[in-house]
Protein backbone atom coordinates (compact mmCIF):
# COMPACT_ATOMS: atom_id res chain seq x y z
CA UNK A 1 0.00 0.00 0.00
CA UNK A 2 1.51 3.62 -1.00
CA UNK A 3 -0.57 5.02 1.35
CA UNK A 4 0.60 6.42 4.63
CA UNK A 5 -2.27 7.36 5.97
CA UNK A 6 -5.79 6.86 5.33
CA UNK A 7 -8.60 8.78 6.31
CA UNK A 8 -12.04 7.13 6.01
CA UNK A 9 -15.93 8.81 6.26
CA UNK A 10 -14.78 10.23 9.78
CA UNK A 11 -17.48 12.39 11.52
CA UNK A 12 -17.09 14.78 14.57
CA UNK A 13 -19.51 17.10 16.47
CA UNK A 14 -18.84 19.49 18.86
CA UNK A 15 -21.31 20.80 21.70
CA UNK A 16 -21.60 24.26 21.57
CA UNK A 17 -24.27 25.97 24.01
CA UNK A 18 -25.93 22.62 24.57
CA UNK A 19 -26.35 22.88 20.82
CA UNK A 20 -24.70 19.98 18.18
CA UNK A 21 -21.97 21.13 15.85
CA UNK A 22 -21.17 18.85 12.77
CA UNK A 23 -17.44 19.75 12.16
CA UNK A 24 -16.68 17.06 10.02
CA UNK A 25 -19.13 14.74 8.69
CA UNK A 26 -18.02 11.48 6.54
CA UNK A 27 -14.81 13.10 5.88
CA UNK A 28 -12.09 10.90 4.02
CA UNK A 29 -9.02 11.74 2.27
CA UNK A 30 -5.76 9.86 1.71
CA UNK A 31 -1.78 10.67 2.08
CA UNK A 32 0.87 8.79 -0.03
CA UNK A 33 4.55 8.57 0.69
CA UNK A 34 6.56 11.52 -0.25
CA UNK A 35 3.38 13.36 -1.13
CA UNK A 36 2.43 16.63 0.25
CA UNK A 37 -1.40 17.20 1.26
CA UNK A 38 -3.23 20.67 1.50
CA UNK A 39 -6.49 20.60 2.74
CA UNK A 40 -8.32 24.13 2.26
CA UNK A 41 -10.45 25.51 4.24
CA UNK A 42 -12.14 29.00 6.07
CA UNK A 43 -11.50 29.16 9.83
CA UNK A 44 -14.21 26.74 11.82
CA UNK A 45 -14.59 24.78 8.68
CA UNK A 46 -12.88 21.69 10.76
CA UNK A 47 -9.54 21.70 8.67
CA UNK A 48 -7.44 21.12 12.58
CA UNK A 49 -10.08 19.22 13.48
CA UNK A 50 -9.49 16.94 10.88
CA UNK A 51 -5.61 17.31 11.49
CA UNK A 52 -5.93 15.85 14.86
CA UNK A 53 -8.28 13.29 14.23
CA UNK A 54 -5.68 12.00 11.41
CA UNK A 55 -2.96 12.88 13.75
CA UNK A 56 -4.16 10.53 16.91
CA UNK A 57 -5.07 13.45 18.86
CA UNK A 58 -8.38 14.01 18.97
CA UNK A 59 -10.97 11.02 18.48
CA UNK A 60 -13.36 10.98 15.74
CA UNK A 61 -17.14 9.26 16.46
CA UNK A 62 -17.13 7.91 13.47
CA UNK A 63 -14.94 6.45 10.97
CA UNK A 64 -11.54 4.97 10.59
CA UNK A 65 -8.20 6.58 10.81
CA UNK A 66 -5.29 4.11 9.21
CA UNK A 67 -1.45 4.91 9.60
CA UNK A 68 0.39 2.51 7.87
CA UNK A 69 -2.18 0.40 7.96
CA UNK A 70 -2.71 0.17 11.19
CA UNK A 71 -6.32 1.45 12.89
CA UNK A 72 -4.65 4.69 15.18
CA UNK A 73 -7.99 4.13 16.91
CA UNK A 74 -8.44 0.65 17.88
CA UNK A 75 -4.84 1.19 19.41
CA UNK A 76 -4.29 1.72 23.08
CA UNK A 77 -3.55 4.67 24.31
CA UNK A 78 0.24 3.77 24.95
CA UNK A 79 0.26 2.14 21.55
CA UNK A 80 -0.96 5.55 19.83
CA UNK A 81 1.11 7.82 22.47
CA UNK A 82 4.34 6.17 20.65
CA UNK A 83 3.08 5.96 17.58
CA UNK A 84 2.59 10.01 18.46
CA UNK A 85 6.44 10.03 19.18
CA UNK A 86 8.28 8.22 16.77
CA UNK A 87 5.79 8.15 13.27
CA UNK A 88 4.04 10.71 13.39
CA UNK A 89 4.83 14.63 13.81
CA UNK A 90 2.71 17.24 14.67
CA UNK A 91 3.54 20.95 14.26
CA UNK A 92 2.40 24.93 13.90
CA UNK A 93 3.15 27.88 14.06
CA UNK A 94 1.56 28.46 17.53
CA UNK A 95 4.03 30.15 19.96
CA UNK A 96 5.44 27.44 22.32
CA UNK A 97 4.64 27.89 26.21
CA UNK A 98 8.25 27.35 27.19
CA UNK A 99 10.50 30.20 26.66
CA UNK A 100 13.31 28.43 25.79
CA UNK A 101 16.19 28.15 23.20
CA UNK A 102 14.98 26.99 19.93
CA UNK A 103 17.55 23.65 19.94
CA UNK A 104 15.97 22.61 23.23
CA UNK A 105 12.30 23.53 21.64
CA UNK A 106 12.96 21.68 18.85
CA UNK A 107 14.14 18.58 21.02
CA UNK A 108 11.56 18.56 23.10
CA UNK A 109 9.78 15.89 21.39
CA UNK A 110 12.99 13.57 21.45
CA UNK A 111 13.36 13.96 25.01
CA UNK A 112 10.01 13.39 26.07
CA UNK A 113 9.45 10.15 27.66
CA UNK A 114 13.34 8.28 26.21
CA UNK A 115 16.32 7.72 27.83
CA UNK A 116 18.18 10.34 25.42
CA UNK A 117 20.49 12.37 26.84
CA UNK A 118 20.56 16.38 26.67
CA UNK A 119 23.54 16.25 24.91
CA UNK A 120 21.99 13.74 21.86
CA UNK A 121 18.73 15.80 21.76
CA UNK A 122 20.28 18.86 21.01
CA UNK A 123 22.80 17.39 18.58
CA UNK A 124 19.10 16.35 16.61
CA UNK A 125 17.65 19.46 17.38
CA UNK A 126 20.50 21.60 15.69
CA UNK A 127 21.10 18.66 12.99
CA UNK A 128 17.18 19.64 12.34
CA UNK A 129 17.23 23.06 12.57
CA UNK A 130 20.41 22.72 9.85
CA UNK A 131 18.45 20.79 7.38
CA UNK A 132 15.75 23.11 6.83
CA UNK A 133 18.84 26.38 7.25
CA UNK A 134 18.16 27.77 10.10
CA UNK A 135 20.94 26.92 12.40
CA UNK A 136 21.35 30.27 13.06
CA UNK A 137 18.17 29.95 15.11
CA UNK A 138 19.50 27.22 17.91
CA UNK A 139 20.54 29.44 20.79
CA UNK A 140 17.72 31.89 20.08
CA UNK A 141 14.52 32.08 21.82
CA UNK A 142 10.88 32.52 19.96
CA UNK A 143 10.97 36.41 20.46
CA UNK A 144 14.03 36.69 18.89
CA UNK A 145 12.99 34.99 15.64
CA UNK A 146 11.59 37.10 12.29
CA UNK A 147 7.61 35.12 11.37
CA UNK A 148 10.02 33.05 8.47
CA UNK A 149 12.39 31.82 11.23
CA UNK A 150 9.31 30.08 13.26
CA UNK A 151 8.14 28.92 9.80
CA UNK A 152 11.36 26.95 9.69
CA UNK A 153 11.48 26.21 13.60
CA UNK A 154 8.41 24.60 13.47
CA UNK A 155 9.32 22.64 10.16
CA UNK A 156 12.49 21.23 12.47
CA UNK A 157 10.02 20.48 15.48
CA UNK A 158 8.72 18.31 12.42
CA UNK A 159 11.56 16.57 11.10
CA UNK A 160 13.73 16.31 14.04
CA UNK A 161 12.41 13.02 14.95
CA UNK A 162 12.37 11.83 11.09
CA UNK A 163 8.69 10.54 11.00
CA UNK A 164 6.67 8.79 8.61
CA UNK A 165 4.06 11.26 8.90
CA UNK A 166 3.95 14.88 8.83
CA UNK A 167 1.21 17.23 9.97
CA UNK A 168 1.73 20.60 9.30
CA UNK A 169 -1.08 22.72 11.17
CA UNK A 170 -1.69 26.59 9.45
CA UNK A 171 2.34 26.75 9.23
CA UNK A 172 2.53 28.61 6.12
CA UNK A 173 -0.62 31.24 6.01
CA UNK A 174 -0.07 34.68 5.22
CA UNK A 175 4.06 33.99 4.57
CA UNK A 176 3.31 35.85 0.76
CA UNK A 177 4.54 34.43 -2.54
CA UNK A 178 7.72 34.15 -2.52
CA UNK A 179 8.43 33.16 0.77
CA UNK A 180 5.65 30.13 0.35
CA UNK A 181 7.48 29.19 -3.03
CA UNK A 182 10.88 28.60 -0.88
CA UNK A 183 8.90 26.95 1.81
CA UNK A 184 7.19 24.31 -0.67
CA UNK A 185 10.87 23.70 -2.42
CA UNK A 186 12.12 22.85 0.90
CA UNK A 187 9.21 20.64 2.40
CA UNK A 188 9.23 18.99 -0.83
CA UNK A 189 12.95 18.11 -0.55
CA UNK A 190 11.88 17.44 3.15
CA UNK A 191 9.01 14.98 2.21
CA UNK A 192 11.32 12.86 -0.60
CA UNK A 193 14.46 12.55 1.61
CA UNK A 194 12.78 11.32 5.14
CA UNK A 195 10.30 9.27 2.64
CA UNK A 196 7.00 10.98 5.10
CA UNK A 197 3.50 11.84 4.15
CA UNK A 198 2.56 15.38 4.61
CA UNK A 199 -0.71 16.63 5.51
CA UNK A 200 -1.06 20.06 6.08
CA UNK A 201 -3.89 22.76 6.40
CA UNK A 202 -4.03 26.55 4.79
CA UNK A 203 -6.59 29.06 4.84
CA UNK A 204 -5.13 30.31 1.50
CA UNK A 205 -5.15 28.32 -1.67
CA UNK A 206 -1.50 29.93 -2.51
CA UNK A 207 -0.21 27.40 -0.03
CA UNK A 208 -1.98 24.76 -2.11
CA UNK A 209 0.57 25.44 -4.98
CA UNK A 210 3.23 23.46 -3.09
CA UNK A 211 0.70 20.26 -2.44
CA UNK A 212 0.85 16.98 -4.85
CA UNK A 213 -2.82 17.07 -3.73
CA UNK A 214 -5.25 19.62 -2.24
CA UNK A 215 -8.26 19.30 -1.04
CA UNK A 216 -11.29 21.84 -0.40
CA UNK A 217 -13.32 22.43 2.13
CA UNK A 218 -17.24 23.76 1.37
CA UNK A 219 -20.46 22.81 0.79
CA UNK A 220 -20.12 20.22 4.54
CA UNK A 221 -17.82 18.30 2.66
CA UNK A 222 -14.09 17.89 1.91
CA UNK A 223 -13.75 18.24 -2.24
CA UNK A 224 -10.44 16.87 -3.96
CA UNK A 225 -9.18 19.43 -6.25
CA UNK A 226 -6.25 17.84 -7.74
CA UNK A 227 -3.88 14.63 -7.04
CA UNK A 228 -1.11 14.75 -8.59
CA UNK A 229 0.84 11.86 -6.28
CA UNK A 230 2.90 9.24 -7.78
CA UNK A 231 -0.09 6.49 -7.75
CA UNK A 232 -2.62 9.33 -8.38
CA UNK A 233 -4.36 6.80 -11.04
CA UNK A 234 -4.77 4.20 -8.45
CA UNK A 235 -8.21 3.58 -6.88
CA UNK A 236 -7.89 4.07 -3.28
CA UNK A 237 -8.95 1.12 -1.45
CA UNK A 238 -10.79 2.48 1.52
CA UNK A 239 -11.20 0.23 5.19
CA UNK A 240 -14.17 -1.03 5.73
CA UNK A 241 -17.06 0.98 8.07
CA UNK A 242 -15.91 1.77 11.59
CA UNK A 243 -15.66 -1.11 14.04
CA UNK A 244 -17.44 1.37 16.69
CA UNK A 245 -18.64 4.57 17.15
CA UNK A 246 -17.23 6.37 19.74
CA UNK A 247 -19.41 9.31 22.04
CA UNK A 248 -18.44 12.34 22.55
CA UNK A 249 -15.16 13.57 24.05
CA UNK A 250 -14.42 10.02 24.44
CA UNK B 1 -8.77 46.84 -35.20
CA UNK B 2 -11.81 46.57 -32.45
CA UNK B 3 -10.58 45.70 -28.80
CA UNK B 4 -12.92 44.29 -26.70
CA UNK B 5 -13.90 45.55 -23.76
CA UNK B 6 -13.58 42.93 -21.07
CA UNK B 7 -9.86 43.12 -20.76
CA UNK B 8 -10.07 39.79 -22.42
CA UNK B 9 -7.51 38.70 -25.38
CA UNK B 10 -9.58 38.32 -28.86
CA UNK B 11 -9.05 35.73 -30.99
CA UNK B 12 -7.14 38.08 -33.78
CA UNK B 13 -4.61 40.00 -30.91
CA UNK B 14 -3.75 36.36 -29.80
CA UNK B 15 -3.08 35.67 -33.71
CA UNK B 16 -1.29 39.28 -33.78
CA UNK B 17 0.70 38.91 -31.01
CA UNK B 18 1.91 35.12 -31.69
CA UNK B 19 3.15 36.38 -35.04
CA UNK B 20 4.77 39.77 -33.75
CA UNK B 21 6.65 36.58 -31.80
CA UNK B 22 7.79 35.32 -34.89
CA UNK B 23 6.87 35.01 -38.26
CA UNK B 24 5.01 32.53 -39.21
CA UNK B 25 2.48 30.69 -41.76
CA UNK B 26 -1.43 30.30 -40.53
CA UNK B 27 -0.91 26.42 -40.17
CA UNK B 28 1.82 27.14 -37.78
CA UNK B 29 -0.70 29.71 -36.21
CA UNK B 30 -3.10 27.30 -35.63
CA UNK B 31 -0.87 25.19 -33.79
CA UNK B 32 0.21 27.95 -31.53
CA UNK B 33 -2.55 29.58 -30.75
CA UNK B 34 -4.09 25.92 -29.42
CA UNK B 35 -0.91 25.46 -27.36
CA UNK B 36 -0.64 29.05 -26.07
CA UNK B 37 -3.85 29.66 -25.15
CA UNK B 38 -5.29 25.28 -24.60
CA UNK B 39 -8.52 27.27 -22.89
CA UNK B 40 -9.29 30.41 -24.86
CA UNK B 41 -12.08 27.98 -26.33
CA UNK B 42 -11.49 29.87 -29.90
CA UNK B 43 -12.82 28.52 -33.09
CA UNK B 44 -10.53 26.11 -34.45
CA UNK B 45 -10.51 28.17 -37.66
CA UNK B 46 -9.25 31.60 -35.43
CA UNK B 47 -5.97 31.53 -37.41
CA UNK B 48 -7.26 31.27 -40.91
CA UNK B 49 -9.89 33.79 -40.61
CA UNK B 50 -7.96 36.09 -38.78
CA UNK B 51 -4.65 36.19 -40.58
CA UNK B 52 -5.58 37.32 -44.05
CA UNK B 53 -7.94 39.99 -42.34
CA UNK B 54 -5.68 41.64 -40.41
CA UNK B 55 -3.24 41.38 -43.40
CA UNK B 56 -6.05 43.83 -45.38
CA UNK B 57 -5.99 45.87 -42.60
CA UNK B 58 -2.41 46.39 -42.92
CA UNK B 59 -1.19 44.85 -39.46
CA UNK B 60 0.28 41.15 -41.23
CA UNK B 61 1.86 41.07 -44.63
CA UNK B 62 2.78 38.23 -46.60
CA UNK B 63 6.33 37.25 -47.00
CA UNK B 64 6.68 34.71 -49.26
CA UNK B 65 3.74 32.17 -50.67
CA UNK B 66 3.41 28.59 -49.86
CA UNK B 67 2.32 25.75 -52.16
CA UNK B 68 -1.15 26.49 -50.36
CA UNK B 69 -2.96 29.58 -48.58
CA UNK B 70 -2.12 28.22 -44.98
CA UNK B 71 1.26 28.15 -45.66
CA UNK B 72 2.05 31.45 -47.00
CA UNK B 73 4.58 32.91 -44.37
CA UNK B 74 3.37 36.11 -42.65
CA UNK B 75 4.98 38.27 -40.49
CA UNK B 76 3.77 42.11 -38.20
CA UNK B 77 4.18 45.21 -39.67
CA UNK B 78 5.53 48.21 -38.04
CA UNK B 79 1.58 48.89 -37.91
CA UNK B 80 0.86 45.51 -36.62
CA UNK B 81 3.80 45.68 -33.81
CA UNK B 82 2.88 49.54 -32.97
CA UNK B 83 -1.14 48.18 -32.39
CA UNK B 84 0.14 44.94 -30.93
CA UNK B 85 1.87 46.98 -28.46
CA UNK B 86 -0.65 49.63 -27.98
CA UNK B 87 -3.20 46.77 -26.68
CA UNK B 88 0.10 45.52 -24.18
CA UNK B 89 -0.50 48.91 -22.03
CA UNK B 90 -4.10 49.29 -22.59
CA UNK B 91 -5.04 45.69 -21.31
CA UNK B 92 -3.44 46.71 -17.81
CA UNK B 93 -4.93 50.17 -17.39
CA UNK B 94 -8.38 49.41 -18.20
CA UNK B 95 -10.68 47.28 -15.49
CA UNK B 96 -11.94 44.70 -16.84
CA UNK B 97 -16.00 44.90 -17.36
CA UNK B 98 -17.76 42.20 -15.14
CA UNK B 99 -20.57 40.36 -17.71
CA UNK B 100 -21.22 37.10 -15.64
CA UNK B 101 -23.07 34.62 -16.67
CA UNK B 102 -24.16 33.64 -12.64
CA UNK B 103 -24.07 37.13 -12.15
CA UNK B 104 -26.67 38.15 -14.23
CA UNK B 105 -28.96 34.83 -13.62
CA UNK B 106 -28.97 36.06 -9.55
CA UNK B 107 -30.21 39.10 -10.72
CA UNK B 108 -32.72 37.61 -12.77
CA UNK B 109 -33.32 34.87 -10.86
CA UNK B 110 -37.14 35.95 -9.63
CA UNK B 111 -37.62 35.04 -13.84
CA UNK B 112 -36.11 31.61 -13.66
CA UNK B 113 -35.62 28.52 -11.39
CA UNK B 114 -33.41 28.50 -8.21
CA UNK B 115 -33.16 24.84 -8.40
CA UNK B 116 -31.76 25.15 -11.65
CA UNK B 117 -29.34 28.09 -11.64
CA UNK B 118 -27.94 25.54 -7.98
CA UNK B 119 -26.99 22.86 -10.58
CA UNK B 120 -26.05 24.90 -13.20
CA UNK B 121 -23.21 26.50 -10.59
CA UNK B 122 -22.97 22.40 -9.10
CA UNK B 123 -22.08 22.66 -13.16
CA UNK B 124 -20.03 24.88 -12.96
CA UNK B 125 -18.09 23.93 -10.16
CA UNK B 126 -16.94 20.69 -11.18
CA UNK B 127 -15.89 21.97 -14.92
CA UNK B 128 -13.60 24.22 -12.63
CA UNK B 129 -12.15 21.82 -10.47
CA UNK B 130 -11.04 19.62 -13.81
CA UNK B 131 -9.69 23.09 -14.81
CA UNK B 132 -7.75 23.68 -11.49
CA UNK B 133 -6.26 19.73 -11.45
CA UNK B 134 -4.93 20.36 -14.89
CA UNK B 135 -3.09 23.80 -14.16
CA UNK B 136 -2.07 22.52 -10.74
CA UNK B 137 -0.69 19.68 -13.33
CA UNK B 138 1.05 21.72 -15.50
CA UNK B 139 2.69 24.05 -11.98
CA UNK B 140 4.04 20.73 -11.30
CA UNK B 141 5.61 19.63 -14.04
CA UNK B 142 7.17 23.67 -13.84
CA UNK B 143 8.15 23.28 -10.75
CA UNK B 144 9.25 19.33 -10.37
CA UNK B 145 13.16 18.93 -9.42
CA UNK B 146 13.97 17.90 -13.48
CA UNK B 147 12.64 21.53 -14.48
CA UNK B 148 15.02 22.76 -12.06
CA UNK B 149 17.83 20.99 -13.37
CA UNK B 150 16.35 21.88 -16.79
CA UNK B 151 16.36 25.79 -15.94
CA UNK B 152 20.08 25.55 -14.84
CA UNK B 153 21.18 24.36 -18.37
CA UNK B 154 19.24 27.89 -19.72
CA UNK B 155 21.00 30.55 -21.22
CA UNK B 156 21.09 33.76 -19.05
CA UNK B 157 18.47 35.80 -21.00
CA UNK B 158 16.08 32.36 -21.29
CA UNK B 159 15.56 32.35 -18.27
CA UNK B 160 13.78 35.66 -17.47
CA UNK B 161 11.29 34.08 -20.16
CA UNK B 162 11.74 30.45 -18.04
CA UNK B 163 10.45 32.57 -15.17
CA UNK B 164 7.67 34.57 -16.50
CA UNK B 165 6.46 31.15 -17.66
CA UNK B 166 6.34 30.23 -14.16
CA UNK B 167 4.40 33.12 -13.10
CA UNK B 168 1.96 32.72 -15.68
CA UNK B 169 1.23 28.88 -14.94
CA UNK B 170 0.85 29.45 -10.90
CA UNK B 171 -1.27 32.51 -11.50
CA UNK B 172 -3.69 30.50 -14.32
CA UNK B 173 -3.93 27.57 -11.02
CA UNK B 174 -4.72 31.08 -8.88
CA UNK B 175 -7.63 31.96 -11.56
CA UNK B 176 -9.21 28.44 -11.18
CA UNK B 177 -8.45 28.22 -7.35
CA UNK B 178 -10.50 31.43 -6.85
CA UNK B 179 -13.14 30.75 -9.14
CA UNK B 180 -13.78 27.19 -7.53
CA UNK B 181 -13.56 28.84 -4.16
CA UNK B 182 -16.22 31.07 -5.28
CA UNK B 183 -18.19 28.41 -7.12
CA UNK B 184 -17.91 26.81 -3.52
CA UNK B 185 -19.36 29.36 -1.68
CA UNK B 186 -22.31 30.48 -4.49
CA UNK B 187 -23.53 26.62 -4.07
CA UNK B 188 -22.89 26.59 -0.34
CA UNK B 189 -25.01 29.59 -0.01
CA UNK B 190 -27.53 28.93 -2.28
CA UNK B 191 -27.90 25.14 -0.60
CA UNK B 192 -28.52 26.97 2.42
CA UNK B 193 -31.09 29.18 1.15
CA UNK B 194 -33.14 26.45 -0.92
CA UNK B 195 -32.80 23.79 2.67
CA UNK B 196 -34.79 26.58 4.38
CA UNK B 197 -37.31 26.46 1.63
CA UNK B 198 -39.79 24.26 0.22
CA UNK B 199 -38.63 23.99 -3.17
CA UNK B 200 -41.08 24.51 -6.62
CA UNK B 201 -43.53 25.99 -3.73
CA UNK B 202 -45.23 29.44 -4.05
CA UNK B 203 -43.65 30.13 -0.60
CA UNK B 204 -40.47 29.27 -1.93
CA UNK B 205 -40.62 32.12 -4.47
CA UNK B 206 -42.03 34.45 -2.53
CA UNK B 207 -38.97 34.27 0.02
CA UNK B 208 -37.19 35.79 -2.84
CA UNK B 209 -39.20 38.03 -3.71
Amino acid sequence: MDEVLLVSEVSKTYWRGGQPLDVLKDVSLWVRAAAIVTVVGERHEGKSTLLKIAAGIEAPEHGRVLFDGRDVWELSDSQRERMRGDEIAWTSRARPGLDWEMRDYVGLRLAMGRSHGRRRVRAQAVAALKRVGAEECAERRWSELSDWQRVLVGLACGIVSEPRLLVIDDLFDGLGISKMQAAGELLSSLAQELGCGVLMSASGMEVALMADAVWLFGGGGLQLMSDQTAGSGKVVEFPGPARRSRGVGS
Amino acid sequence: MQVPRTGEISSSMAVLGLVVQRPDTIAGVAFRLSQTFPRAHWSPGAAHSNMPNLAKQGLLSVVSRGSEPTLDLYEATANGIAEFNKWMVRVISLPPALRDGLQARLEFIDRGEPVALLEMVREAQRGCRLEYAEAHKRWKAFTNPGSHSEREGLASEQVLSHELKGIQLMDEVMLWAAQAKRLTNLSEQLEGLLGKAVPGSTEYRSSYG
